[in-house]
């Protein structure tokens, strides 16, 4: 089983993905990294794949909001994906529960058995019955979490996921910010995965490249993102 | 004093559940629906008029009230005699109105005033640690265990129970095995069932150290919200002879069920789930009709009991139910025998439906109305019984 990652010239640089990675999108704040995840999310959705994304940012209600603002349509695909709101819960706005099926609420992003039990269980829905065997994992974002939990308890929380993933040969995407770590974060984070989307933003301008995926680091290609879209400037080779 | 742990059939594995002054853990593997093994334990208890301490560290004291209720379980009832230890609020720094608030929770010597002080005014008292494992990831494993081993000593002097929910993340081998082995009297393993996607969870005691012998047994379990942890079957088969009421009997039975039929008959299957007292299960019933003889043992594959349906009115179906019970090739697993429609005048009696059908003594018949729902609920307790055996 392999994946798309749906980003138009490091498709092309990549190829096909192996089911089973799990890949850190790394980068600098404002760099639209967050809109990247939710926009390969969708494309996954349209594939007709499954999708689970951990949202330690937003509330589950905004992260829709978001999807329905930009013209993404999720209602086609709402018994293919599920939320899992890391932030309701903890900031006492969700109180009365989820107001969307597929929303589940944890504590908050240092509740990492919380999230794991719903990720099993989503999992559970989308394999036996749903009959979705490709299935996205997304962390949106792993900083987050490092910011609340100790590095060692965050890696056992990785360390499960991260085998979860490769167990059922699904694709895991961890949202890093660049610079908010020390050496031996990052160093704990790349230990568990096969590759990194690397994000920079100089200026105005946005670029994107691939490392570990293939043998030597892509090219960086420049993109916009633009109502629910990424647009590359360039093309691949 | 023996404290049951309210965990359908637990009790019976332990010998009627935890002694006093003796402690429990629950092992739970991650990404299994295992914390609330101690809630149900410790609320239940609290319920039954014991006093009640909560070492709460995942979430926010406020919280507690709502998962309690969650589960169906009145929060009033337990409330004035349940204290709070929270290891929560210091690190976001919110307000709590906890008896007890660490400020410090990444530090053991506060939560250890805090706790011996706690023990010492609960003698006793049930002390429920609802995630040993988040102490042990904010303080460090090897000092935390130590401050845990002092604290249920603490506890033991002061004949309190000691329950514990612990995620068995992939911790150090030697903590793992410290804490399954030593530190607590006794562990029940929370687990799941599934080699790439966990599609069942099961729990069984792994030890006990008041126990002479062990019952190795592990028992399917499902939690209902409202309920708590139930027992799972995940097939039960009902079957019987055309016309006999099988479908009318999932109907009674479940809490929910669908019939796949044409013109009033089965033609494909009906479905049931039912939630009883401790027990879950989902129900499959096969047509009666001799034409769908070929599904049948497909229908009855993985079953774990069977429902046999027989028409009490109608003694000519007996051959043909007891011939079903063949060709379902379920005639090797527990089953009893509905004696359908037994508020009809026409009625043979059980023990005349026993003798014609020659069904050994040992086969409970079950007097059934299915229609107004009569025995439906005893035939369902009596065949979850000779399956678990517990």
């Amino acid at each position: 089983m392999s994946y798309t990652l749906g980003l138009g010239p490091l498709d092309a640089v990549v190829g096909e993905v192996p089911g089973g990675s799990n890949v850190v999108i790394l980068g600098p704040p404002m760099s639209h990294k967050s809109e990247v995840a939710k926009i390969l999310m969708h494309r996954a959705l349209e594939r007709e794949e499954g999708v689970i994304y951990i949202s330690t940012n937003d509330t589950g209600e905004k992260l829709l909001d978001w999807f329905d603002s930009n013209g993404l349509d999720l209602e086609p695909h709402g018994d293919r994906f599920g939320i899992i709101d890391c932030v309701s819960a903890s900031v006492n706005v969700g109180l009365s529960g989820p107001i969307h099926p597929s929303i589940r609420q944890v504590n908050g992003p240092m509740d990492m058995a919380g999230i794991t039990i719903e990720v099993t269980d989503l999992l559970n829905t989308l394999w036996r019955k749903q009959n979705i065997s490709k299935v996205w994992v997304f962390v949106d974002s792993l900083s987050i979490i490092l910011m609340y939990a100790k590095l060692p308890t965050v890696f056992r929380f990785l360390h499960v996921l991260t085998s979860t993933v490769r167990k059922i040969d699904a694709m895991g995407m961890f949202l890093v910010e660049e610079g908010m770590h020390d050496e031996q974060s990052m160093v704990t984070i790349n230990q568990l995965v096969q590759g990194v989307i690397e994000v920079r933003k100089d200026n105005d301008a946005k670029a994107m490249r691939v490392v570990g995926l293939q043998s030597t680091p892509s090219e960086w290609y420049k993109y916009n993102v633009q109502k629910g879209n990424i647009q590359f400037l360039e093309e691949g080779p | 004093m023996i404290l049951p742990t309210c965990i359908p059939k637990l009790d019976t594995l332990l010998s009627g559940g935890v002694p006093g002054g003796r402690s429990l853990l629950y092992l739970i593997q991650p990404g299994i629906d295992g914390s609330v093994f101690g809630l149900q334990t410790a609320v239940k208890n609290i319920e039954n008029g014991m006093q009640g301490v909560f070492v709460v560290s995942t979430t926010h004291p406020s919280k507690v009230q709502e998962y309690v209720e969650g589960f169906g379980w009145d929060f009033d009832v337990i409330k004035d005699r349940l204290n709070i230890i929270d290891l929560h609020s210091g690190l976001t720094k919110a307000p709590s109105d906890a008896k007890h608030v660490v400020d410090d929770p990444e530090d053991l010597e506060s939560i250890d005033a805090t706790m011996t002080k706690a023990i010492d005014d609960s003698t006793g008292a049930l002390l429920f640690f609802e995630s040993l494992s988040t102490i042990m990831d904010l303080c460090g494993e090897e000092r935390s265990l130590e401050f845990v081993h002092r604290w249920l000593k603490q506890a033991r002097l002061n004949d309190c129970v000691v329950i514990a929910n612990f995620t068995a993340w992939p911790y150090a081998e030697d903590t793992v095995a410290r804490i399954r082995d030593k530190i607590f009297n006794a562990v029940v393993r929370v687990g799941g069932v599934g080699e790439r996607v966990m599609f069942g969870q099961y729990y069984g005691v792994l030890r006990a150290d008041w126990l002479d012998s062990q019952n190795e047994r592990t028992l399917l379990f499902k939690v209902s919200r409202p309920g708590g942890v139930k027992v799972y079957i995940p097939k039960l088969l009902v079957t019987g002879p055309f016309n006999a009421g099988k479908s009318t009997f999932v109907h009674a039975l479940s809490n929910a069920s669908v019939s796949v039929d044409r013109l009033g008959t089965t033609v494909a299957l009906d479905f049931g789930h039912i939630d009883h007292k401790e027990f879950s299960a989902d129900i499959f019933g096969t047509p009666g009709q001799e034409r769908f003889d070929p599904i049948l043992k497909l229908l009855g594959g993985q079953a774990l009991g069977v429902f046999l349906v027989v028409d009490s009115t109608d003694p000519g179906g007996f051959s043909r139910a007891k011939q079903m019970l063949e060709s379902t090739k379920t005639y090797d697993l527990p089953f009893v025998v509905v004696a359908n429609k037994q508020d009809r005048a026409d009625a043979i009696s059980v023990d005349e439906i026993r003798k014609q059908m020659t069904i050994p003594e040992e086969i409970p018949i079950i007097p059934v109305a299915a229609k107004e729902g009569e025995g439906v609920y005893l035939a369902f307790e009596t065949l979850v019984d000779s399956i678990i055996q517990v």
